[in-house]
């Protein structure tokens, strides 16, 4: 099987992690108010804390070095102190090293909690959104962020809406049969180098090196790109993998499934997914086969494994019952 | 050329997985050009669905037919036809 090039551990990630995804997918309005701030500390609990005990002035259970994030009420109570200048427990709470400030609701704080939050160079963002959007939006961050990823030699398409990842040695003809593929219609994800991400527990998704996105190179012809030559229609940005092809170079000591009731699977980043293995001999039709497989494998996910069936026809055939020796 | 005709004892007769076993065996030893004969029917032990074509069932009889004698394979294949080899 190929071998894997690298494998990215969970990351570690810092404020200015945080700051930069939020600038690449916009999908968490965040504005710094500090100008006097260390954005490099490092976010280890992927979680954040609700400050309100700790305004109040209780410290023996203080949740630091977390994302504080302070919702109407805690600004509120906040403004208040200010404005009465009991600034005792608010000295306290901002002498630990916290990584980042975030309020909701475009609630700006008092000028001397930004004052004092810049003495000890913590940064302070105020966010548009509601305290519960933003707190689930810093999770989506954080879950992106430690997603297990890994790289894998292969061309990976979709075909009849499956997500299908082929692989096999190279210059087998991955490649070819991604373009013949494209000519009767799927969609390409990635060639070459496909990277596979496992989200939701089990639940892989590949997708092309951002560099390479939708280019493929052929000897003798170059480069291309499949965007261009196919149309937009013809690319995918990310794709569900269901089924894994290998694509093998015939082997007449080998032994191949010849009924469909064997089980075959891949596993990737602990995911287990099922695999056909196709012999390519000369003059095989190779995209044919690999569309005729992805197909059978959705009749069998919809519960329909023709093999089995076939088997009871037989059985019923030669026997004159109706039940299955093969399970 | 070889020829042996052996009784089906198998007690479900040949279905897929035993088919499998002898196409599988059939591939692999190509240069025996197994043929299995039923009723004037002669078809290539090499696949699956030839072979289900005859219509195996336990009791009834084929003819197996090599190219050239060989004790090993027709040991092998017997042992599917009567049902003592299933892997």
């Amino acid at each position: 099987m190929t071998p894997l090039p690298y494998k990215e551990e969970q990351a570690v990630v810092s404020v200015s992690d945080m700051i930069a995804y939020v600038e690449a997918e916009a999908n968490l309005e965040l504005r710094l108010i500090t100008k006097n701030h260390v954005l490099t500390r490092s976010l280890n609990h992927h979680a954040v804390n609700r400050p309100g005990m700790n305004l109040f002035g209780f410290f023996r259970y203080f949740a630091h070095d977390r994302i504080q994030v302070f919702g109407r009420g805690e600004h509120k109570y906040l403004d208040e102190l200010c404005q009465k200048k009991e600034l005792t427990h608010l000295k306290k709470f901002l002498s630990y090293p916290i990584p980042f400030i975030i309020f909701s609701h475009n609630n700006t704080p008092h000028k001397s909690f930004i004052d004092l939050a810049e003495q000890h160079q913590i940064p302070i963002a105020v966010s548009s959104f509601p305290t519960l959007k933003l707190v689930h939006s810093i999770h989506n961050f954080f879950d992106d962020s430690i997603i297990v990823k890994e790289v894998h030699h292969g061309v990976m398409m979709e075909i009849y809406g499956s997500g299908v990842l082929l692989q096999g040695a190279t210059s087998i003809g991955k490649s070819e049969c991604a373009l013949e593929l494209l000519e009767r219609g799927h969609r390409f994800v990635a060639d070459d180098v496909v990277n596979i991400k496992r989200i939701k527990g089990n639940t892989l998704v590949g997708y092309p090196s951002p560099m390479l996105a939708t280019h493929m190179e052929f000897n003798g012809i170059g480069i291309i790109n499949v965007a261009h030559l196919f149309g937009v229609k013809s690319i995918l940005r990310e794709k569900e993998i269901e089924l894994v092809i290998c694509i093998e170079k015939y082997d007449s000591a080998r032994e191949y499934d010849l009924i469909g009731l064997e089980h075959k699977t891949h596993t990737i980043l602990d995911v287990e997914l099922p695999m056909i293995v196709i012999p390519a001999k000369v003059m095989s039709n190779i995209p044919i086969l690999i569309e005729t497989a992805t197909i059978n494998e959705r009749l069998k996910k919809t519960g329909y494994n023709t093999a089995k069936e076939f088997n009871k026809r037989i059985m019923k055939h030669i026997t004159g019952t109706n039940n299955s020796y093969v399970e | 050329m070889l020829e042996k005709t052996i009784t089906i004892t198998a007690t479900k007769g040949i279905h897929l997985q035993p088919a499998m076993l002898i196409s599988r065996y059939a591939l692999q030893r190509k240069e025996l050009n197994i043929r299995f004969i039923k009723d004037k029917n002669e078809v290539s032990a090499t696949s699956v669905m030839s072979i289900l074509s005859l219509e195996l069932s336990k009791g009834s009889s084929v003819t197996i037919r090599l190219d050239q004698e060989d004790a090993e394979a027709i040991h092998h294949i017997q042992g599917v036809l009567e049902g003592t080899v299933t892997e």
